[in-house]
């Protein structure tokens, strides 16, 4: 009888135990960790990041630049395009260009960063990005009124690129 | 106010519009699988008398109504 329970044991203790997948982020806090905040960076066709802790996150918001930290007052801010800087857990810091959008800041230090577009800034071509400007400043001041709010809108995304292109 | 919308546009024409710019500034790779994301085909038909009309896309569509 002890012997069957022997047996039944050490199978038991020899399945392999539940690796707990460290891959990036830790899931499975009750509350974020007093010094970060639970980040969600997320676009209509992609998460970029999902409940990720990381440290700080630096905004292009509309009426400036938002640097946030853990414990920030809840806000909900317009975002320009620019640059979202991201300061990982790692002490790695991810930049990305943003077309534009949205970030909440929730109570418990939760951030939520929606954006239409967004992409690592190696991704952009210099050139591009120049012969567009080009371009756009020649539609600002000519065509129909429409066409010329949206050049102007295009160039503000692209004077914003045209400083962090390389 | 900003600009935009004192010329009549709303915030989604706004942000389309600048998404159309970010994506058309990427390299060459990059650009062509986010420029998919633009791309939109509508048909529309025409009714008359109750009966449906031919398909045609949008932009004839609208020309000949």
């Amino acid at each position: 009888m002890s012997a069957l329970r022997a047996a039944t044991r050490s199978v038991l203790r020899s399945r392999p135990t539940a690796v707990f997948g460290l891959r990036g982020s830790v899931r499975g806090y009750a509350e974020v960790p007093s010094d970060k905040i639970r980040l969600s960076f997320t676009l209509p066709h992609q998460a970029l990041y999902k409940d990720v802790d990381v440290v700080q996150v630096n905004l292009p918001a509309t009426t400036g630049e938002l640097g946030v930290l853990a414990a920030h007052v809840p806000t909900v801010e317009e975002l320009k395009a620019g640059v979202v800087d991201i300061v990982e857990e790692s002490g790695a810091t991810k930049q990305y260009f943003i077309s534009g959008g949205f970030a909440v800041v929730q109570p418990g230090s939760l951030l939520s960063i929606n954006a239409v577009e967004a992409y690592p800034i190696e991704d952009f071509s210099a050139d591009l990005v120049r012969s567009q400007l080009a371009e756009a400043q020649k539609n600002s001041t000519s065509g129909s009124e429409i066409d010329q709010v949206e050049a102007k809108i295009e160039l503000e995304v692209l004077e914003a690129l045209s400083a962090v292109a390389k | 106010m900003t600009f935009w919308k004192e010329a009549g546009l709303t915030y989604n024409r706004y942000a389309a519009i600048a998404a159309r710019a970010t994506r058309r500034a990427l390299k060459e790779d990059k650009r062509i699988l986010a420029e998919r994301r633009e791309q939109m085909d509508i048909r529309a038909a025409k009714w008359e008398d109750g009966k449906q009309g031919e398909y045609k896309d949008i932009k004839t569509a609208e020309a000949s109504a």
